[in-house]
């Protein structure tokens, strides 16, 4: 009886085991739902993104789980970010962060708890920056870019928000004078046309609908883009603004070499940071393995969908999603960037804008 | 140009997108009644829908949206003196104490004419000042929105009514509490103390439930009995109302240009534009013996202005993708769904979006003011059902209001905390509007005027526009002294603008005393 029952006990057993090991792997999701944290207000940049994945996301995800999007504000991503802190690291929340919550939380902002240490991306999306010059700074062409006449002023949201941008002038050494007061980038593009501003940086985008059309009637000039940085630290052209010379390379051409010293290590972590990571959706890294696998199978599955690659176009501006190694080399790049240059640039935030952090 | 308006006519024509423009109007109707949800909230409700939606029918539904809720939300400021919405906070001043006189529907019906006005006056003023709205909006650098908001300040003294010095401190205390949260101008966090929740600043939605609605709760529900202290009618009905607005013709298009003009120039909100109306048509006015107890031109100028307004917004955020208000930062959000970049360039490229835009906007006031004519006299019947029966429903909706403001636990609090002080200051007839209007305006002063001297240092101060807001700010001061000693002089001559003021409410100061 023995010798007949332990085979087939054991067949039974290894199939069980099989089955149930089948059904674990396909169906973490099956029937759940995902929640989308996002931290901003509905309607904006990062909350266009987090609503686009969370629309195409669920139905590529193994066991299709339900995905919602929840607009969690308040204190610039504060009250959002933070609750993410807080959920459990079960897979089952998600969270929508800028390119300058991410650089916030890098940064060790005060009052913010998020860590991106421990954080996982899942997708991300990329947006580049553009810098014009009014014509009134009596400058034609932007290698003059270091004659700039009058009050150099620039408009100031947020000064973390536009660290990209503040980075650059650092590098380039061009002393110019900060109006605090904006309330979007919006604000400083109109008091730009009014001449208020002398420099002004705008997203890609933008600065093709509303920047460009100055620059024809020459109220403008365009001086450069910000770039990206590739894994070598070479620039590399913005592919939303292929003909406009990056910062670097301009940078190379007025002074007959490429920048160096610490405000150019500073740039290259920034550039990347904030420009690759403009929306992006993390996941805790203590989440279960089968379900961060899951996720970044739905959205491999989900970059290939073509209803999904017709929705993003249009939200995504000329750009395309980051996932699988893109994912990897932001993770890196986290990683990899240097103590002493995140001192340097919360010196810099703190000396001339004071800004407080709480380094972790 | 032409063209394209007939060619953008007969695309609104598509049936889809007719009832796509109906169903935002039904929205907006909704959100606008009920006391703290505005257009912001209706277009955020509908902006998941929006994702693959026709982008014609998309962008009707949600202009239908802001169309509408400038009308309906004068149903509460009217009939139980809780603001409907940021927009419309003003009409109480002169709507309620009209519903507690028993002429709530003539409110109701001179207010939705109005509106009907002034939202065509604003859609045909877009349409016209397209070509020119870039010189407009140009022309107000921060120096100039500087002097606009000193301007709002000055209107404090004319909502004080007959105790300027109470409403002086009360305005004082607004620009403390407007001061709570993230500077503007400077990275710090001013009285917060940590608390994250403060970090925003009190939310302007919670002060306005708290300051207006709670009290009017509390003593209603003291005093017993209904909304309406006298009467059993209806009073005279809309006609009446709809006859009022005809008789100040004058007046709803001038409040309806002012609207149209200050909603296009960015960081005007909506409230400002309200009160400054309202401040306007008291200043103005010849007889001001019956403003703050019932006199139907304090809710037709605010009410033609805030429809109007819709038409203006509209400029700034179409040709410079610079939102003219919040409900319009979440517009340019939707607009990017349907790849559309705003700026400049699309009046070049896609005008007929533009046109698209403005008749949506037309005939979303149209419907909406219809839709609001024909609920206004069975809404108006709410104030004469005892009110025990109605505050339970009211208090839900107003908490409901604050709490989708964060949706944190400090909403909450918030609203208790303003109502009991909305409540003391009802009770020491210290005049709230001001509070309300130092509130709005703190942050806005400070931000521009650290904007105007980082940029021109003094030199500011020598801009003709400025010079020119100045004056008025000092005639709009002084002014009111000189015309106070002219009615005096005039009270034996009926003037022609006061016919609106019935004579059978002898009250001396209906809107803050205390019943109980």
């Amino acid at each position: 009886m023995t010798r007949f029952w332990t085979p087939l006990a054991a067949a039974l057993t290894a199939t069980a085991t099989l089955m149930a090991a089948g059904t674990a792997k396909a169906e973490f999701y099956e029937g759940q739902t995902i929640r989308i944290i996002i931290p901003f207000s509905a309607g904006g940049g990062t909350d266009t993104f987090g609503r686009l994945i969370a629309q195409h996301l669920g139905r590529h995800i193994p066991g299709s789980p339900t995905v919602i999007a929840e607009n969690v504000t308040g204190a610039g991503g504060l009250l959002g970010s933070n609750e993410f802190t807080r959920v459990d690291r079960d897979g089952m929340t998600l969270l929508t962060a800028s390119g300058h919550l991410n650089l916030r939380a890098f940064l060790g902002l005060e009052g913010l708890e998020l860590d991106l240490r421990d954080l996982d991306p899942v997708v991300a999306s990329p947006m580049g920056h553009v810098t014009a010059i009014h014509s009134r700074a009596g400058i034609t062409d932007g290698t003059e870019i270091m004659q700039m006449e009058g009050r150099i002023t620039k408009g100031i949201t947020d000064p973390v928000g536009l660290i990209e941008s503040i980075v650059t002038l650092e590098m380039f050494g061009i002393e110019y004078r900060p109006v605090p007061g904006f309330g979007g980038r919006g604000d400083t593009r109109l008091a730009f046309e009014r001449g208020e501003l002398a420099i002004n940086t705008q997203s890609s985008p933008a600065f093709n609908a509303s920047v460009l059309p100055l620059v024809e009637e020459g109220t403008a000039i365009t001086a450069y883009a910000i770039g990206f940085i590739d894994p070598d630290g070479n620039p590399v052209r913005d592919p939303a603004v292929p003909d406009i010379i990056t910062a670097p390379e301009l940078y190379q051409q007025i002074h007959g070499e490429m920048p160096s010293g610490e405000a150019w290590e500073a740039f290259k972590v920034v550039a990347n940071l904030v420009q690759n990571t403009r929306g992006t959706i993390w996941v805790h890294s203590e989440a279960p393995e089968e379900a961060r696998t899951a996720l970044r199978t739905g959205v491999d599955a989900m970059v290939q969908d073509p209803a999904f690659i017709e929705a993003a176009a249009s939200i995504l501006e000329g750009y395309e999603v980051i996932s699988g190694p893109g994912l990897d080399q932001i993770k890196a790049e986290l990683n990899a960037a240097p103590e002493e240059i995140l001192d340097w640039l919360r010196a810099l935030m703190t000396d001339r804008f004071e800004v407080s952090f709480t380094p972790r | 140009m032409l063209e394209a308006l007939v060619s953008a006519f007969f695309v609104m024509l598509d049936p889809f997108r007719m009832g796509m423009l109906m169903a935002g109007v039904g929205i907006g109707i909704v959100v606008g009644i009920l006391p703290g949800l505005g257009g912001l909230m209706g277009m955020a409700l509908v902006l998941p829908f929006l994702f693959g939606m026709d982008p014609y029918a998309g962008i009707a539904m949600l202009v239908g949206i802001s169309a509408a809720v400038p009308s309906s939300d004068t149903f509460p400021s009217v009939l139980m003196g809780i603001p409907g919405s940021s927009g419309s906070q003003a009409t109480v001043m002169d709507g309620y104490p009209m519903a507690r006189n028993g002429e709530a529907a003539r409110a109701l019906g001179a207010a939705f004419s109005a509106s009907l006005i002034g939202g065509l006056i604003g859609a045909a003023a877009l349409t016209a000042l397209v070509p020119f709205a870039r010189p407009l909006v140009l022309a107000f650098g921060a120096p100039e929105l500087l002097m606009l908001t000193i301007l709002g300040l000055c209107m404090v003294g004319v909502l004080s009514g007959s105790r300027p010095l109470l409403g002086i401190i009360a305005a004082c205390l607004g620009l403390m509490l407007g001061m709570v949260g993230g500077a503007p101008a400077a990275p710090e966090y001013r009285w917060a103390h940590g608390v994250v929740y403060l970090f925003d600043g009190f939310s302007l939605v919670i002060v306005a439930l708290g300051l207006f609605a709670i009290p009017e709760i509390v003593d209603l529900l003291a005093r017993g009995g209904t909304i309406a202290r006298r009467g059993s009618g209806l009073g005279s009905g809309w006609m009446a109302g709809l006859r009022d607005t005809m008789a100040n013709k004058y007046l709803v298009v001038r409040h309806s240009l002012i609207g149209v003009l200050v909603g296009a120039i960015p960081g005007m909100g909506s409230s400002i534009i309200d009160w400054l109306n309202y401040g306007i048509v008291v200043t103005r006015a010849s007889d001001r013996s019956r403003f703050g107890k019932g006199d139907v031109r304090g809710v037709i100028a605010p009410e033609a202005a805030n429809n109007a307004r819709e038409g203006g917004v509209l400029m700034p955020t179409l040709l410079f993708g610079v939102p003219g208000s919040s409900a319009m930062a979440l517009f340019l959000g939707a607009l990017l769904i349907f790849g559309v970049q705003p700026g400049p360039a699309l009046l070049r490229d896609n005008l007929e979006l533009v046109f698209v835009i403005i008749w949506s906007l037309a005939l979303g006031n149209v419907f909406g003011t219809i839709i609001c004519l024909a609920l206004s006299k069975p809404i108006a019947r709410l104030t004469f059902v005892p009110f025990q029966y109605i505050a339970p429903v009211v208090l839900c909706i107003v908490i409901i209001g604050a709490w989708q403001e964060t949706r944190h636990f400090g909403d909450l609090l918030t609203l208790a905390a303003f109502g009991l002080l909305g409540w003391t200051m009802k009770r020491i007839e210290m005049p709230r509007p001001p509070l309300l209007v130092g509130f709005i305006l703190a942050g806005l002063v400070e931000r521009y005027l650290w904007m105007s001297y980082s940029i021109y240092d003094w030199e500011w101060l020598t801009r003709p526009l400025v010079i020119a807001i100045a004056v008025l700010c000092v005639v709009l001061m002084f002014g009111g002294t000189v015309m106070k000693g002219r009615t005096l002089r005039a009270t034996a001559a009926p003037t022609s603008d006061s016919q609106s003021a019935p004579q059978s409410a002898p009250q001396p100061t209906a809107q803050d005393k205390p019943d109980a």
